[in-house]
């Protein structure tokens, strides 16, 4: 499964019950551990490498959450700015999540 | 939906398949209702898809795209290129490239364990085809895991047993089983080339880059080194090319591709991203952006173009298109060995850059002024001399004294030893007769010859109008028109004004000929009689501007 999500299940279709379920995340990469001690603004391209299908969302909530932190707001046209931005993400990994990575 | 989904039993197989037996009577793969393999479907489009001949001894080669400590950003990136593309190298599409058979974690049409049995067959030599690693992440060192669950995992071994029974197989172990066998292991992206963000400052999983982990000594099969492809993410077209080349090596099909010291495609990053940066002339004449969103080059807000080994800026992100500074980005060294720790943090700007930016400031604070200066006179045409006809230009205003004699001394330097024997300034006084110029101030006018004045000594002199030659008529016009010259001429060049054969290059003719003989240059006898004088031709042959000697200039009526 796409998003390094091992998923495994024996359902038996017929008596419409499930046997056994099972999941496992097969990746461990420390992150953050590694933003730790780092100026807090590169948690923005750091953060960013967690996943490279949906890598603009996670640069995103980490400049809300430098935002949150520090107690500022982006002016209206950064904040407008920023929602296209997103909004462009999405567009971009949905489909590869749904056609690609998804694959069922 | 259909039947067959209803009624197949989806759970897992759990007794050994025979050897040779297709998945296809094992219909216990999620999504894959045909049970089809990756190798049935390369096979069905070698035979099918109408390429006839296809050079070298290979007919298909396999790929296992492992993906280590990765974001799948780099299996992203190479979706995204365009030459060649990933279908190009899919379908075999490229003449010389073998049809690629890729088993990879998201595409491959196997799931499960028929996903990693093809894994095992290769690891047993009995692939029936050499196969290829690209490895995407980077590597942890598994001995530090917990309980020996795999910081990253692959698959889970051995096949064909219950859950309870398994192992699950870290992507590092996948690497050492395969890479004795492999014909070339390529390293895809930063994490895999030099180790990346999982192995930077706090590194948990003592993650190391896949030159690390294979060691110095690691040769293919094929006799390769392991070849690097960084970027965070890399470029697409990056991968494809260095695999397409790699590919066409080992099918003797190409020379041997040239990879730098650190095993990356020379002919790709050999450049610095600045070298081939838009934002790169601003640098040199020292204009720099003070916040993001200008247009001019970034290296004070922190980019670290000038000394990073990158392509991007030459070859666009997606199609040619795009890339970091062109959508307004600094450069933070991604396809770098020291990223990300050596170029952090991102927004400060670089310490080397207080000397290279203070430098470039100071020349081009010589540079600018003079560059507008000369740019100024460029942007006006040779007839907008005095009187600037356009209502935009005249907005310009015209010249000043110090412009003139800027432009008065450029020009001496421009036009020393040089063919064009006459300045611009010069040229633009003789153009042609019949050309309309703009007034002229007095000093100006005093200088120039009179047009009507030396069109009735040309008459006397027996040298035909141009009005005569313009309308196709009289005697010379005809001759050319019968083929005098003895080359073919285009029937549309008899239209325009034409020179006699055997003429000088003159006063009245001589544009014109330049023009012709540029166009279709003349050949054979006819072109030696048409450069010869003719005798008696009292006009001075060679003088460039063609002017008839010994006639004196008359003023030219006021008001014209």
């Amino acid at each position: 499964m796409g998003g390094s999500l091992a998923f495994h299940a024996v359902v038996d279709l017929k008596a419409g019950k499930v046997h056994e379920a099972n999941s496992v995340a097969s990746l461990f990469r420390g992150y953050e551990v590694i933003l730790k001690g780092r100026d807090p603004r590169d948690a923005m391209f750091i953060s960013s490498r967690v996943c490279g299908v949906c890598g603009g969302v996670h640069s995103v909530t980490s400049s809300l959450a430098i935002e949150m932190a520090f107690g500022i707001a982006p002016p209206p046209m950064g904040l407008a700015l920023r929602n296209i931005q997103l909004a462009l993400d999405f567009m971009l990994d949905n489909p590869l999540h749904l056609y690609i990575l998804a694959r069922a | 939906m259909p039947d067959q989904m209803l009624t197949v039993p989806m759970m897992a197989r759990l007794d050994r398949p025979i050897e040779g037996e297709t998945s296809r009577t094992m219909p216990d793969q999620m999504g894959n209702v045909a049970g089809a393999t990756m190798d049935e479907l390369a096979d069905r489009l070698i035979e099918t898809g109408g390429r006839a001949f296809m050079p070298g001894p290979l007919k298909k080669i396999v790929v296992f795209w492992l993906s280590g400590m990765s974001c799948d950003g780099c299996s992203i990136s190479a979706l995204g290129a365009t030459e060649p593309s990933v279908e190009e190298l899919l379908t075999g599409a490229l003449p010389g490239i073998p049809t690629v058979v890729l088993h990879h974690y998201a595409t491959a049409m196997e799931s499960g364990d028929h996903f990693t049995r093809s894994f095992e067959l290769a690891e047993r030599g009995d692939l029936g085809a050499p196969y290829v690693i690209v490895y995407e992440g980077s590597i942890p060192d598994e001995n530090l895991t917990v309980e020996g669950e795999p910081w990253s995992a692959e698959g889970s071994l051995p096949l064909w047993v219950g859950s309870e029974e398994r192992r699950r197989v870290p992507t590092a172990e996948w690497v050492a089983r395969l890479a004795p066998r492999a014909a070339a292991v390529i390293a895809i992206g930063t994490c895999a080339t030099w180790g990346g963000i999982p192995a930077s400052y706090g590194n948990p999983t003592a993650s190391m880059s896949l030159m690390d982990f294979l060691g110095k000594d690691y040769r293919s099969a094929f006799g390769l080194p392991v070849i690097n492809v960084p970027g965070c993410a890399p470029l697409g077209d990056n991968f494809t090319e260095t695999v397409a080349v790699t590919l066409l090596f080992l099918n003797k099909q190409g020379p041997l591709p040239e990879f730098d010291e650190l095993g990356r495609p020379a002919w790709l990053f050999a450049d610095t991203v600045h070298r081939h940066c838009p934002r790169a002339g601003y640098y040199e004449e020292g204009t720099f952006a003070q916040e993001f969103g200008g247009k001019e080059c970034l290296v004070e807000l922190g980019c670290w173009g000038p000394v990073v080994n990158c392509n991007i800026t030459e070859r666009g992100a997606v199609g040619h298109m795009g890339g970091c500074m062109v959508a307004g980005g600094s450069c933070i060294g991604c396809t770098m060995p020291g990223f990300p720790d050596k170029f952090s943090p991102f927004y400060k700007r670089p310490p080397g850059a207080e000397v290279s930016a203070f430098t470039s400031r100071l020349t081009g604070s010589f540079i600018k002024p003079l560059r507008r200066i000369s740019q100024r006179e460029r942007n006006r045409t040779n007839l907008w001399r005095d009187k600037i006809p356009s209502g935009w230009a005249a907005e310009l205003g015209g010249p000043t004294l110090t412009h003139r004699v800027m432009e008065y001394f450029y020009e001496k330097v421009q036009y020393a030893a040089s063919e064009a024997s006459r300045s611009p300034e010069a040229r633009r006084r003789s153009t042609a007769a019949g050309t309309s110029l703009p007034p002229r101030p007095p000093t100006a006018r005093r200088t120039r010859t009179c047009r009507t004045r030396r069109a009735a000594v040309a008459r006397e002199r027996g040298l035909p109008r141009r009005r005569e030659l313009a309308l196709g008529g009289g005697a010379s016009s005809a001759r050319l028109r019968t083929g005098a010259l003895g080359n073919v001429l285009p029937e549309s060049a008899h239209r325009v004004r034409f020179p006699r054969p055997g003429a000088p290059q003159g006063r009245i003719g001589g544009r014109v000929q330049l023009r012709h003989a540029r166009a279709r240059p003349l050949a054979g006898r006819g072109a030696a009689q048409a450069q010869r004088p003719r005798q008696g031709d009292e006009r001075r042959p060679g003088h460039p501007g063609g002017r008839v000697a010994g006639v004196p200039c008359r003023r030219r009526p006021q008001g014209r």
